[in-house]
């Protein structure tokens, strides 16, 4: 473990700040400052966990009742909470000792027992704690965080605006966009990144980011949305049919084609209403804490009709394009949480009633898997309690944190319709709140609304938001607590837990002194070491081990690669009839490793052979179906090829080097390195000898092998990247210096590179 | 190359890397050809009527009434081969008299649910609850360590529970497509660079990894490099894949195209477990014309399965489970439709299952009689769950014991001895 060492900033804090007791006790043998936060997460949280406090002390546990009640470290913003639980208790004291040292020593009464010796090490831990809690001790602004990323070897904000442009937009920066970022550095890079998500290509990357969590898209095309509109609520659904109830599919007769689509705008605008809200908040700037309070949806003039809205203005009326803020009669709006679509896809049943969904809401809006609370086997032959959900521990570590958050939802239906139980709530059940507070029997009818703003109030909540953008940019999953302190990595991830972790705190915090507005949260996120980080200055491997979470490494998605391969060659690889290969489903969609949001929920990130397989086809193809026709284009217009002709050979015909032509086609291979892989390599660089001799070596091959022909075949360009069919002397269609195929090889290569694929 | 010596390198490509979970190689040497049983399960998705084919209950009387089961067949015409009966329409007539000597029908199983995800989980891991893996991949998990396609799903239930990467497989083009990449098309002969040139990218490639690893020195990026590199070091499993595969027989029907692919994959060694489903069967309304034709079409399926296992010689390893979320009411709605009913039925053959035999009963109403768990015989205290054909299912395939199943032990407690007499 690499631990901080002691700086001028320690003895400043202690010596001025906070007094003689803590400056004491801020270091430790090893002159390390420890402030109260990472004291109590290294040194008092492992004795909590060797105590087996959390067993009982929990919010289903045998200590339920007592004032006690700890988070599990599997809850989103575990430290924080239980630091303060902490404090409180140990202001109570009896002859001046603090019950956070009587109790678990046994000194009074515990129904735990002796738990921790007095004269033990632990206690000396616990009894430093309850001392910082009275003498609190920082350590100045130097912290384990800046020391963790010594080192690191971030992004240049040119590498960075690349990035980012890619991943939010699936295009290239502009010359002008990098020439900006790079004389302006990262404060230009901020500026880049505002004008970047005003673009109506990054909502289209937001609303996937968001439905990898959400799920919706699995009821986009056919009826698959408007299926699940419960007609006896929604009689207006199929507002677009004709009255044929024996043919209900039967488009025949006047306005087909109108109708057809109406129908395909109505579907999808009723599945995607909540992605929708996603891009509405952050387009607009709004508080992104109405994800879970707007006392609204949004519809297009389709779906406001499928749901009964009237009284909306539209500028179209016929354009789906266009949403707006619309309220159902007779629905209590809250956010996401009271979507049809969104409570369909997380169903209830009458026997789970609402704690699937409760579960849901615990995951999106507080960052919380429920399901960890109890990850511990379950005793099912233990289980023979009268109610075991309330009354068995084995049961009540997830349902005391569920159940009443379910009854906070308890007005929803199976189908996803505001249809509140006529027997009310179940009394067998906790009663319906959230934490510690219950809901009054008098504001059930708005239940969802009241637990919108409970949640997105909670601290959890702006985590909740940091953590899903970070899962979205760079497909990584934040940080789990180490479990395992018997690991040889405990202390490395003890540590990149806790700098990942203050780090996404101070993004939070930073969100919600935005006004919860989100774009702050990808900005931030962009700018920190967890999405530019590249490399190390060190090759020691203890170091290196310290950073093991840092760099991304992330393949592609099927999405994202898509969205490059059409910025990087200029054409989408698809079919004949332009359906693309990356995007289908029958085809590479989910050999690729992406999802359907139906079956398939989870992307694959790390390839196999087969991904490998689809990585060289797409190279292949895309080399083959771009290559002549950047040859038709004037050298300023073109994507690869801005210093070469078809005919700039390295050697003539009688076998002699042309000094010319080698440097041009040199320099253009610097260029390519540039524009396909991102990467500045200064001329002489082995990566560029490679790459050049691959296309020497294949040109030699090519122009020695007899009846290869001159022709390109399949891969000639008759047409321009927009399909358009080109004149005659326009078109390339043969290659009789072979130098066309060679580059053919060399952009294979570059397409099928870890840089590209990779990111 | 040799069998070892292929699955080595495919071993090694780093498909092992391949699920998200990161699981540990369960054993060292489990990079061999996997050549054991081979469990192919069918999901009829959405819920399909076991009334209607092999648990058969027709009209009553001389024309079907609205107080009848089924309309579109009599009481009087339901058929019986060995100790197996059918409903005399539908493909699976067919089947029952190719098949009968095979098959081991279990009715009036308790699904204890009327959703369909709940339904598909039951029926598909042997518990109601969430967070259990699918059979296969619980096999997968055991078996499969090491081998790229272990455990193939085409939808159904096929959650893993971090057990067991799962491959998707569909459209037969385009795995030919990427089998050959560097064929244009892949029934032609032209090629987009030649052999020597393609072989030049490639070796350029692996050379450049090797380059950007030996630079890299954050531990995330040098593995993430690795990764890639081990899985363009293997030799091409597809081309294996397709070697094995007719490709100039491709079967019509979806149902039939997963199983050839599946098959194949079984037969060039890379696959432990498949879960192929074809859906179609929640037939809320006019039910007769739809979901009819669909038991046809799943029927005919699942014969092509049993074909094509003994086309491919490997008939001996094979074993089919059949099973839907749940049944259908009785009788029919006001659209002439069939709602949700817990009570379904599950169909095995092959390796291991004794055929000829029907075990448990249901009245006329499609409830269920219970069995006597120590006979069979219908009538006794015990309900026969989908957890009881897991468990029997855990035992023939030897993972009862396994680490991973152990650590998803099923809802029911009593063993029932359902596969053998």
């Amino acid at each position: 473990m690499r631990a901080l060492k002691p700086g001028w900033w320690v003895l400043a804090v202690c010596g001025l700040a906070i007094g003689t007791s803590a400056c004491k006790n801020a270091e430790t043998d090893d002159g390390i400052c420890l402030d109260d936060r990472t004291f109590f997460q290294q040194k008092v949280w492992d004795v909590v966990e060797r105590g087996n406090c959390t067993e009982c002390h929990n919010q289903g546990g045998s200590a339920r009742t007592s004032k006690f009640i700890l988070e599990p470290d599997t809850v989103t913003g575990f430290i924080d909470s239980n630091m303060d639980r902490m404090r409180d208790i140990a202001a109570f004291e009896r002859d001046g000792v603090s019950v956070l040292l009587l109790k678990p020593s046994a000194q009074v009464q515990h129904d735990g027992g002796m738990l921790i010796a007095k004269e033990s090490e632990d206690y000396a831990v616990l009894e430093e704690m309850v001392d910082r809690f009275r003498t609190p001790v920082t350590c100045g602004e130097a912290s384990t965080t800046q020391e963790h990323f010594d080192g690191v070897v971030l992004m240049t904000p040119e590498e960075t605006l690349r990035k980012a442009t890619l991943n939010l937009t699936g295009r290239l920066p502009t010359a002008a966009e990098e020439f900006r970022v790079a004389t302006g550095g990262v404060e230009a890079l901020d500026v880049e990144l505002d004008r970047i998500m005003l673009e109506d290509r990054f909502y289209n990357r937001l609303e996937q980011i968001w439905n990898d969590q959400f799920l919706l898209r699995r009821y986009v095309g056919d009826d698959n949305a408007v299926d699940l509109l419960d007609e006896d609520f929604y009689p207006q659904a199929r507002w677009y049919m004709p009255g044929n109830d024996d043919n209900p599919r039967d488009f025949s007769g006047e306005n087909q084609e109108f109708l057809e689509g109406a129908r395909m705008y109505t579907n999808d605008a009723v599945a995607l209403a909540s992605l929708k809200l996603v891009s509405h908040l952050v387009r607009s700037d709004e508080d992104f804490r109405q994800i879970a309070t707007a006392d609204y949806m949004m519809v297009n003039p389709y779906s406001a009709r499928a749901y009964g809205i009237t009284g909306l203005q539209w500028q179209d009326p016929l354009n789906p394009e266009e949403w707006q803020k619309g309220q159902i009669s007779n629905h209590i709006h809250a956010g996401v949480m009271t979507d049809p679509m969104w409570l369909n896809r997380f169903p209830t049943t009458d026997t789970n009633r609402n704690r699937h969904r409760a579960r849901m809401v615990y995951w999106f809006f507080l960052g919380t898997d429920v399901l960890k609370l109890a990850e511990r086997p379950v005793d099912v032959a233990s289980i023979n309690d009268h109610n075991p959900t309330v009354n068995n521990p084995n049961c009540s570590v997830c349902h005391a944190t569920i159940d009443p958050v379910a009854g906070m939802l308890q007005n929803w239906d199976e189908s996803g319709n505001y249809n509140p139980l006529e027997e009310g709530w179940y009394q067998e059940m906790p009663e319906p709140g959230f934490g510690n507070w219950s809901m009054p029997y008098a504001s059930r009818a708005t239940g969802a609304q009241i637990l919108g703003a409970q949640i997105s109030g909670d601290r959890r909540f702006a985590t909740a938001m940091v953590h899903h953008v970070y899962r979205g940019l760079t497909g990584q999953h934040p940080l789990a607590f180490p479990s395992d302190p018997t690991s040889e990595e405990f202390q490395n991830k003890l540590i990149q837990y806790e700098v990942q972790d203050r780090q996404f705190d101070k993004i939070a915090q930073h969100f919600i002194d935005t006004g919860y507005n989100l774009k702050a949260v990808f900005k931030e996120l962009i700018k920190s070491p967890y999405f530019r980080a590249k490399d190390h200055t060190s090759e020691d491997p203890g170091v290196l081990a310290e950073v093991a979470e840092l760099g991304q490494g992330r393949m592609l998605t099927p999405e994202l690669l898509d969205a490059k391969v059409t910025a990087v060659t200029g054409m989408r690889w698809a079919d004949n009839e332009g359906r693309p290969y990356l995007l289908r489903e029958n085809e590479y969609l989910i050999l690729y490793g992406g999802i359907d949001s139906d079956d398939v929920t989870v992307r694959i990130d790390e390839p196999n052979g087969i991904m490998s397989g689809i990585q060289y086809r797409m190279a292949n193809e895309m080399a083959c179906s771009t290559v002549a026709r950047d040859f038709t284009q004037v050298p300023e217009k073109r994507r690869y090829f801005p210093f070469v002709e078809p005919q700039f050979v390295p050697r003539d015909a009688s076998g002699f080097d042309v000094a010319e032509a080698q440097a041009a086609i040199k320099k253009n291979i610097q260029y390519l390195h540039w524009h396909v892989l991102g990467e500045r390599l200064e001329p002489g660089d082995p990566q560029l000898d490679a790459t050049y001799n691959l296309f020497l070596q294949t040109w030699e091959e090519l122009r020695t092998t007899a009846d290869l022909g001159e022709g390109l075949g399949p891969c000639r360009a008759e047409s321009d990247f927009n399909g358009i069919e080109l004149p005659e002397e326009a078109r390339v269609t043969e290659d009789p210096a072979f130098a066309i195929r060679s580059w053919m090889a060399v952009t294979t290569y570059l397409l099928s590179d870890y840089k590209f694929l990779y990111e | 190359m040799k069998r070892r010596d292929f699955i080595k390198l495919a071993g090694a490509s780093g498909l092992a890397l391949a699920s998200p979970l990161a699981l540990p190689a369960k054993k060292a040497d489990a990079q061999e050809l996997y050549e054991g049983l081979f469990v192919i399960s069918v999901g009829l998705s959405g819920g399909a009527d076991p009334t209607s084919f092999c648990d058969p209950k027709g009209y009553l009387g001389a024309e079907p009434g609205p107080s009848d089961m089924n309309q579109s067949f009599a009481a009087a015409d339901i058929g019986q081969v060995g100790n197996i009966r059918f409903a005399p329409v539908t493909y699976y007539q067919t089947f029952v008299e190719k098949h009968y000597e095979k098959m081991l029908v279990i009715n009036g199983i308790n699904a204890q649910t009327n959703g369909h995800d709940s339904g598909r989980r039951h029926t598909g891991s042997g518990k109601l609850d969430e967070g259990f893996p699918a059979f296969g991949a619980l096999m997968a998990a055991e078996y499969g360590q090491g081998l790229p396609m272990a455990f193939i799903t085409n939808g159904f239930y096929d959650d893993t529970a971090g057990t067991a990467p799962r491959t998707r497989v569909g459209n037969i083009n385009a795995f030919r497509r990427i089998a050959d990449y560097n064929r244009i098309n892949p029934d032609g002969d032209q090629l987009f660079h030649t052999e020597a040139t393609m072989a030049r990218i490639e070796e350029a490639q692996r050379s450049r990894l090797d380059a950007l690893k030996g630079v890299q020195r954050l531990p995330k990026l040098e593995r993430s490099i690795g990764t890639l590199h081990l899985a363009r070091s293997s030799e091409n499993i597809l081309a294996r894949l397709l070697d094995v595969l007719d490709q100039d027989n491709t079967p019509q029907g979806n149902l039939q195209r997963q199983a050839q692919l599946a098959i194949a994959a079984y037969k060039a060694g890379a696959c432990v477990s498949a879960t192929l489903s074809i859906g179609g069967f929640d037939t809320h309304g006019n039910h007769d014309n739809s979901h009819l034709p669909r038991l046809t079409q799943a029927w005919e399926g699942i014969d092509y399965i049993v074909e094509e296992a003994e086309r491919q010689g490997v008939a001996d390893k094979v074993v089919i489970v059949v099973g839907s979320d749940f049944g259908r009411t009785p009788r029919y709605n006001d659209g002439n439709g069939k709602d949700h009913w817990s009570i379904t039925s599950m169909i095995m053959l092959g390796a291991g299952i004794s055929g000829n035999r029907t075990i448990g009963e249901t009245d006329y109403e499609h409830r269920t009689l219970g069995v006597n768990p120590s006979t069979l015989q219908p009538g006794g205290d015990a309900q026969i769950y989908p957890g009881h054909v897991h468990w029997e299912l855990r035992r023939l395939v030897g993972i009862e014991s396994s680490e991973q199943a152990l650590r998803f032990p099923l809802g029911v407690d009593q063993y029932i001895k359902l596969f053998q007499t």
